[in-house]
């Protein structure tokens, strides 16, 4: 009361002005100015190598999504296809793509002539180099199909050589063609005069997203769709292993599991395995599901089996974040009310946990989806899968590629239309990651609640 | 306990309600002895004095009611801070009766003074205010020592107090029958002395508020009592 | 002037509904409980104070096996329960903590709805035959938890969405539910303001008629407003225990007359 508040003796009064800034001070803000600056430049060279990349991968891969088409109107010569005249399927098919180069060459050659081109080129051999040398092939099958057609003139939408896409997409140059022994400056000139009239036409090219694989020499036609089914189909593998398998190893570690030297070795491998680089886990895969189990070489079901391994940990390890961040209030509420350890885990941790184990699993699959390194050893690079796979089975237990595997295999091969292809491949990987990656971000966004 | 409080903001309320209780203890127990003093002297203005004393009394005891109250509804004391403060507010109470009790004396003084005087009375009447002196003093000692023995000793002699008042009250009643006209004085004496065993009574009440402060409990044995009036 | 003596006689001797008898508790190494020996009365407030550190949660956490969930945590003795071992083999501490309910330091309600977080505890040990009855449970309940008026307009509404001392009350609600015999109680009103603790304790006050209430707390003001008996533990010993009124007025134990008027040592 009367001595209740201390007179403060204490601390000499402040000497100088609050409107004059010490040397102190000033350096202490000048410090602070210049970390905001080091932050900004740094992030602004984040960014800018962001941009380079991405106007890199968009300048390189957006043409592998156009392709030259040419259309013509090809006769069905009967005589050249079906020599007996009795439409008999089995005689048809004797017929090999051989016989159909010539009718669609001087088909091709026709259009030419029809447009009033002046060219040198006057044989329907010389005509080769403009069409794909899967032209023949597209032809033969829809004779077979509808033998019908047979004596008739149908029009056709060919696919154009490399040589002639890149052409129009500026990738091949006339001053260039003297090394080029596929193409010369004639068929140029046919391009060009076709171009005008609406034969020679570049287009979307739905084949790249859905098609399958090509030879070496049939760049043209090669699409990433069958390794997309192949990536696929790992990732349902790894979605269906790796998540319960990685849920349940979490939530017996971090619940039920005793604190001991066991469990904390177990913890320390678990942590080191994410750090294994992932051809490691390649290798393994080869030696066990392949040498030992004898799975099938190359199938989607080992490379799933394989990347499973190599995402369990990262789907363990966030899986266990996300457990720990449940409040311990929650589980003592459960257990406190009668709750069983089970019962708390499963009615309220889990729930609270699941946008975390979510994200966790999703960028998980996000990386299995990039990874390429463990493919190699299984054999899914350069395998080439011409057809989709028929179901289920064949898709997991057929050979495939998947989506990098695919990419890699392109970036190898020697024509520059794969090259294109190749940078075309990972703009698709790109959209798939990162459409994971918002869904992660999606599902934390909605799922993430306060407690 | 002589352990200090963690807040020694609230040491220091303690000490000064207890420095003021000592204070009042003080001004009373002068009080006492002046208004004896007074009256054996017939001093007239000696007994002014101490009448006008009685407001410093009375002021004090508001000032350790206000501080006491603060320091409960401030500090929120416990146990044995509690009873000091429970007890600083009883003893307080007591003192401030004391007082009254002998400025009560010294107002009966300043009409004795003209009145015939009763001779023998005197000395025993002071003697006995000086006793009750005493035992306050000794109270106030025990009570800042947190003495209970000393307490304790001063509730044993409130009987030779008690004792001294029955004498006395004989006497009066001697004197009064013997002549009419010692009536007067006599009462005024009686009244004195009556005054006097009040005085001892609530210094026995401030022992037992000593007593209840050390130990946690009123003392349970009954008081020794001579006051029988079996005159 | 009141005997403190005389007034411990007046406070009407009841059974005793927890019997504790030389309990050990050890972390580990850590000696943390050491041989604490009490009766805790039915239907009465019996409040655990002490510094911070000295057993008194910890005690708490014996009394509905929530240590049982902490590895290192080891008990020794007898804690009985109306003449029940709780440590005995034989008890599941699953149904030891139905009849045993807790209330946490802090409001931790499910993140589920109010009626869902009432309702959790008869569910699971299927104390509700069909939904009729379920919501009788969770009107009861949230009535007995004081919340009943402010509440009943939203039950659908997420608990967590409530103030802090409603949120509190929704949580002792939820421990009522399980129809317990005993409520603990942890600190129940240290994350709360001045309001919402008094009304707390008042429905504490209220909940004595039905339960016995152990509540641990760091106000000893909260333990003298609401208890009938006081535990003073120190360093793992349990120092004094007596009715609150002697307690606070008149320990006998230096140690608990130091802790409660505030002195070093």
């Amino acid at each position: 009361m009367t001595d209740a508040s201390l007179p403060n003796t204490g601390g000499a009064p402040k000497s100088g002005s609050l409107h004059e800034i010490d040397a102190r001070t000033k350096k202490r803000n000048a410090a602070e100015k210049r970390f905001r600056m080091y932050g900004v430049a740094a992030i602004a060279t984040g960014i800018i190598f962001l941009l380079v990349l991405l106007f890199a991968i968009l300048g390189n891969g957006l043409g592998a999504f156009q392709q030259t088409f040419i259309s013509v109107p090809v006769y069905l010569d009967e005589s050249k296809l079906d020599k007996k005249g009795n439409r008999n399927i089995d005689d048809i098919k004797k017929v090999s793509t051989f016989g159909y180069n010539p009718l669609i060459q001087k088909a091709v050659l026709k259009a030419v002539v029809d447009a009033g081109i002046e060219t040198p080129l006057k044989k329907s051999k010389d005509m080769k180099a403009l069409i794909s040398a899967s032209a023949a092939a597209q032809v033969r099958q829809a004779v077979i199909d509808n033998p019908a057609l047979i004596g008739q003139t149908v029009e056709f939408r060919f696919l154009a050589s490399s040589r002639v896409d890149g052409y129009l997409k500026g990738r091949v140059h006339r001053e260039l063609l003297a090394r080029d022994k596929n193409i010369d400056a004639e068929h140029l000139d046919i391009v060009d005069g076709l171009k005008e009239i609406g034969v020679v036409k570049k287009t979307f090219n739905s084949a790249f997203i859905f098609g399958a694989d090509a030879s070496e020499s049939r760049a043209e036609q090669a699409g990433i769709g069958v390794s997309m089914i192949g990536s696929l189909f790992m990732m349902l593998v790894v979605l269906f292993l790796a998540l319960p398998i990685g849920v349940a190893a979490s939530i017996y570690l971090e619940e039920f599991a005793p604190k001991n030297r066991w469990t904390d070795l177990i913890e320390v491998n678990i942590s080191n395995l994410a750090a294994v680089p992932s051809i490691v886990f390649g290798i393994l895969g080869l030696a066990v599901f392949i040498q030992f189990m004898h799975l099938p070489q190359s199938a989607p079901l080992v490379g799933g089996l394989v990347l499973t391994l190599m995402t369990l940990p990262t789907i363990i390890i966030s899986t266990r974040a996300s457990l720990k961040a449940v409040p311990p209030s929650i589980r003592d509420a459960a257990l406190g009310v009668g709750a069983s350890k089970m019962q708390s885990v499963f009615h309220h941790v889990l729930p609270l946990a699941a946008p975390g184990i979510l994200t966790g699993t999703i960028i998980g699959l996000a990386q299995a989806l990039g990874e390429t390194a463990p493919l190699l050893l299984i054999g899914m690079v350069g395998y080439i899968a011409s057809n989709p796979p028929g179901g289920v089975i064949e898709g997991l237990m057929s050979p495939n590629s998947a989506m990098p595997a695919q990419i890699y295999e392109w970036a190898k091969r020697a024509d520059p239309a794969y090259y294109e292809r190749a940078w075309g491949g990972i703009i698709i990987l790109l959209i798939f990651l990162v459409s994971m990656n918002t869904l992660a971000v999606l599902l934390r966004r909605r799922f993430e609640r306060r407690w | 306990m002589n352990d200090q409080h963690i807040v020694s903001a609230f040491d220091r309320d303690l000490e000064g309600i207890q420095a003021q209780v000592m204070k009042m203890g003080g001004l009373v127990e002068a009080a006492i002895g002046e208004a004896a003093n007074a009256m054996a002297a017939r001093d007239e203005e000696l007994a002014a004095q101490v009448r006008a004393a009685d407001k410093a009394i009375d002021g004090l005891e508001e000032l350790i009611n206000e501080r006491c109250a603060n320091l409960i509804a401030l500090r929120a004391p416990a146990a044995v801070d509690l009873r000091v403060v429970l007890s600083v507010m009883k003893i307080a109470g007591n003192l401030e009766r004391i007082g009254d009790y002998a400025k009560n004396m010294a107002k009966r003084t300043s009409v004795l003074v003209h009145m015939e005087q009763v001779e023998g009375a005197n000395g025993s009447l002071k003697r006995m205010a000086h006793e009750v002196q005493l035992m306050l003093k000794d109270v106030l000692d025990a009570f800042i020592q947190r003495d209970v023995e000393m307490a304790r000793d001063v509730l044993e002699r409130d009987e030779s107090v008690d004792q001294m008042y029955n004498a006395l009250f004989r006497e009066f009643l001697t004197f009064m029958m013997e002549d009419p006209r010692y009536i007067t004085p006599c009462m005024h004496l009686h009244f004195m002395a009556k005054n006097t065993e009040r005085m001892g009574d609530h210094v026995t009440a401030i022992a037992e508020q000593v007593i209840y402060l050390v130990t946690g409990s009123m003392p349970d044995e009954a008081r020794p009592k001579a006051t029988r009036l079996d005159a | 002037m009141y005997d403190t003596a005389k007034l411990g006689t007046d406070v009407n001797q009841n059974e005793t509904k927890i019997s504790a008898r030389n309990v050990q508790v050890y972390y580990g190494d850590t000696h943390a409980i050491k041989d604490v020996n009490v009766d805790i009365e039915a239907k009465s407030v019996t409040a655990f104070i002490g510094p911070s550190g000295c057993g008194k949660s910890t005690f708490l956490r014996c009394i509905n096996r929530m240590n049982d969930t902490i590895d290192v945590c080891r008990v020794e003795g007898d804690i009985k329960i109306d003449g029940e071992d709780i440590y005995d083999k034989r008890v599941d501490p699953v149904q030891l903590r139905a009849k045993v309910g807790m209330v946490f330091q802090k409001p931790n309600p499910f993140p589920k709805s109010i009626y869902d977080n009432i309702a959790y505890g008869p569910r699971i040990h299927g104390l509700a035959k069909n939904k009729a009855e379920l919501d009788e449970i969770v009107e009861k309940s949230l009535r007995r938890g004081a919340i009943w008026n402010e509440v009943k307009d939203r039950l659908h509404a997420p608990g967590t969405g409530l103030s802090g001392g409603q949120q509190q009350r929704l949580c002792i609600a939820r421990a009522v539910a399980t129809e317990p015999e005993v409520l603990l109680m942890d600190e129940p009103c240290s994350a709360l303001d001045p309001i919402a603790t008094a009304q707390v304790e008042e429905l504490i006050d209220e909940l004595r008629d039905q339960y016995s209430v152990v509540i641990v707390t760091h106000s000893m003001q909260q333990a003298a407003r609401v208890s009938q008996k006081t535990a003073f533990f120190h360093l793992g010993n349990l120092v004094e225990y007596g009715d609150t009124s002697q307690i606070f007025t008149n320990p006998n134990d230096e140690r608990t007359e130091s802790y409660i008027t505030g002195r070093i040592g």
